[in-house]
């Protein structure tokens, strides 16, 4: 089948014939998962449409951006100072690893008790399926686990990597580390947009950015309400598409989006019967298109109100201070606000407990399920952290390690029923 | 080498009644069915007319291929070949249950081993061992529920299948393996492929086949062992097909810490659960 935008793919080198069976598996994917859902909002037609065109529309744009001169920067982490790219005029992308097809490829370099995640983006750029990675003039990996750190001192040669070094603790010390750190990639930037970072594109990155987090902070007060007015995958979903949209028009979107959610909790409406059971996922990041779990869990009759992961509540619980007027100053307050991340990397890190324990009970959910990646060891480790934190709160918590094949669908839905019938 | 149980032997296919404790549950009222469409066999526990509970037990393949019959592209169960009247009530768990899930309600095997488990012990504070035909469930129950539960995820090394797959290999039947216990070679393990291999080696060195077929017993006894560690509880109750297994209790009981209670008919366990379900549940329309 030819596209139009067949002639684009072909010159941003993808395997064309497998990129083909990579979408029509995406679609029939989120046709299951998405398109089956009753009661949507009209405002999901966006995300239906942006989903749609993940490879289509939205490359043609990063494309015209790099023909004007602007530079495509890919992200990893949420620990990548967004702010400074976009004073860069450059554009930023979260490079998605939520998919499994490029698994077989990347275990020719990686162990294979390697996390999901990383196998993906390397699986995704050995098998040359993501025109997002092959659009990027830099990609920023982080230290943020040892499985990352070491893979891309591999992916270095297939791509343009600089990485970030994540302190493992909150000391003056480590703020310092990253302070310098920050500093290291302010220079980069500009020195492969060639254009100044100064205090005013600075200020404007600040806010814009600060305004997609508010609109995102807006969905999620929104949805708390009893009965919630959207499904969890919904909001999984928007907040995926955040990392990869253009930020005005998606917080324009979200925003509409969230005026259409307003009515319906003024009106008392959900989209499941007030009696669901709610819950709340907490742990590894799902990365588009890794929906397994969340379908999983809401088709067994419960639903999700809360994502206590980098794709969700991490990345956009906490704001930039915008009082700053110096570039010292908002550097500053870039360094702060990141070193509030409570990543499981760092140690100890109980701001994640009690973060998670005040999360679960503002949503009034039944329990939590603690989702790692099978060989994410700091999630993965501190899930038992967070069960103890849940179990003196009195919220019950199951424990779920998984990746993104198939293949334990059955046994995780098992497990996720009975759950259901522990809290119900 | 007798552990007490070998009155447990199949004697269920004549539809006797269960020997059940006396419980503060009440007998059926209606003709409540639990059905447990297990990965090695279908198991059926019945309410039956002139009061008490019957059961059956069938190979799942023929189950599926001989009381399973199509209509209008709908699976229905075909109880006159069964020689059972038609329930009233029917509740079902198990790998198979969403075939009928049009029809009936369905309960987790965790709801369903828990309530039987509960029925038959009277218990209310036990760690609930399941070992079935491919996987390993244990439950804490604690103040009558469900309080946590872990069960195996992608591998079925050390369940039932593993079991009869061994007993296979050393071309012996299942009954006189599973009485095995004495002298037990060390098997590291559990895995069906990786066992054989061990196994042959240790043909190779000449050692009896009892010897081998206790040490397969304790590594799968370890196994549930090592899933059960997390809790913390005095009494155990082991049910699923691998409780007959007189050697694996053995090894269990062995360990010292805990009394270990096996029920019986371990094997009916969660259908018992789904009947009991099924006679507390206002009756769906079947067919």
């Amino acid at each position: 089948m030819t596209t139009p935008y067949d002639e684009m793919w072909e010159k941003l080198n993808l395997d064309l014939t497998a990129h083909e069976g990579l979408l029509q598996v995406l679609g029939k994917f989120y046709g299951d998962i998405y398109l089956t859902q009753e009661g949507r909002l009209k405002g999901m037609e966006y995300l239906d449409f942006v989903l749609s065109e993940v490879h289509g529309l939205r490359i043609k744009e990063i494309q015209a951006a790099k023909a004007q001169g602007r530079k495509v920067i890919g992200t990893f982490c949420v620990f990548v100072p967004e702010e400074l790219v976009l004073a860069a005029e450059a554009v930023c992308v979260g490079l998605c690893a939520g998919a499994e097809i490029g698994k077989e490829a990347a275990e020719k370099i990686l162990p294979r008790n390697t996390c999901a995640l990383i196998k993906s983006f390397v699986g995704f750029k050995l098998s040359r399926l993501c025109p997002y990675i092959e659009s990027c003039d830099l990609v920023v990996g982080e230290t943020t686990c040892d499985g990352k750190k070491k893979a891309y001192e591999i992916f270095e040669e297939y791509a343009p990597v600089y990485v970030m070094e994540i302190p493992q603790m909150k000391q003056a010390c480590d703020r310092e580390l990253w302070k310098a750190e920050v500093r290291r990639f302010k220079e980069r930037i500009e020195a492969i947009t060639g254009k100044e970072i100064t205090a005013a594109r600075l200020k404007e990155a600040i806010k814009l950015v600060n305004r997609r987090r508010r609109v995102l902070q807006r969905l999620n007060r929104l949805r708390a309400a009893v009965p919630t007015p959207i499904s969890g995958r919904d909001v999984l979903l928007i907040n995926q598409i955040s990392f990869y949209d253009d930020p005005v028009r998606f917080t324009a979107k979200i925003g509409e989006l969230c005026d259409e959610l307003e009515k319906r909790v003024k009106a008392g409406e959900g989209v499941i019967p007030a009696e669901t059971p709610r819950l709340m996922l907490s742990g590894c990041p799902m990365a588009v298109p890794n929906w397994k779990l969340p379908f999983i869990v809401e088709s067994s009759g419960a639903v999700i109100v809360g994502e206590e992961s980098c794709i969700g509540a991490r990345n956009i619980r906490d704001l930039v201070d915008e009082s700053g007027n110096t570039l010292e100053e908002m550097l500053d307050a870039l360094v702060d606000r990141y070193m509030r991340i409570d990543c499981a990397c760092f140690t100890p890190n109980q701001e994640r407990l009690h973060n998670v324990v005040a999360m679960a009970q503002e949503l009034k959910v039944k329990g939590v399920i603690y989702f790692a990646l099978n060989f994410c060891q700091p999630y993965a480790i501190e899930a038992f952290k967070v069960s103890q934190a849940l179990e003196a709160a009195g919220i019950p918590m199951l424990s779920i390690e998984t990746d993104y094949s198939m293949e334990d669908v059955e046994q995780l839905k098992t497990r996720v029923e009975a759950f259901l019938e522990m809290v119900r | 080498m007798s552990c007490g149980l070998n009155f447990l032997r199949e004697g269920a296919r004549d539809g006797k009644s269960l020997p059940l404790p006396k419980s503060p549950w009440p007998s059926p009222q209606k003709l409540a069915y639990g059905l447990d469409f297990g990965s090695r066999a279908v198991k059926l526990v019945y309410a039956r007319p002139q009061g008490g509970w019957g059961r059956r037990k069938l190979d799942s393949i023929s189950f599926y291929r001989d009381y399973l019959v199509r209509v209008k592209g709908e699976v229905r169960i075909d109880w006159g070949r069964l020689g059972l009247a038609p329930p009233e009530a029917l509740v079902a768990t198990g790998y198979g249950k969403n075939l009928l899930k049009a029809h009936f309600p369905t309960i987790t095997e965790i709801r369903a081993h828990f309530l039987g488990a509960r029925f038959v012990t009277g218990l209310d504070h036990f760690i609930l061992l399941e070992m079935g035909g491919q996987d390993t469930k244990v439950l804490y129950v604690r103040d009558g529920r469900v309080f946590d539960f872990l069960t195996n995820d992608r591998c079925a090394a050390g369940t039932g299948r593993y079991l009869e797959n061994m007993a296979r290999f050393l071309k012996m039947p299942l009954t006189e393996f599973a009485g095995c216990w004495q002298n037990p070679v060390d098997i590291s393990q559990t895995c069906a492929i990786f066992g054989e291999t061990e196994l042959v080696g240790y043909l190779l060195e000449g050692v009896e086949p009892a010897r081998i077929a206790a040490g397969v017993n304790a590594s799968v006894a370890r196994r549930a062992l090592a899933m059960r560690r997390r809790y913390r509880c005095p009494t155990l109750v082991f049910v699923g097909g691998v409780a007959k297994n007189r050697a694996v209790v053995k090894f269990l009981e062995n360990q010292g810490n805990f009394q270990v209670r096996v029920p019986p008919y371990p094997q009916f366990n969660g259908a018992l659960g789904c009947a009991l379900e099924a006679g507390r549940v206002p009756a769906r329309e079947g067919p």
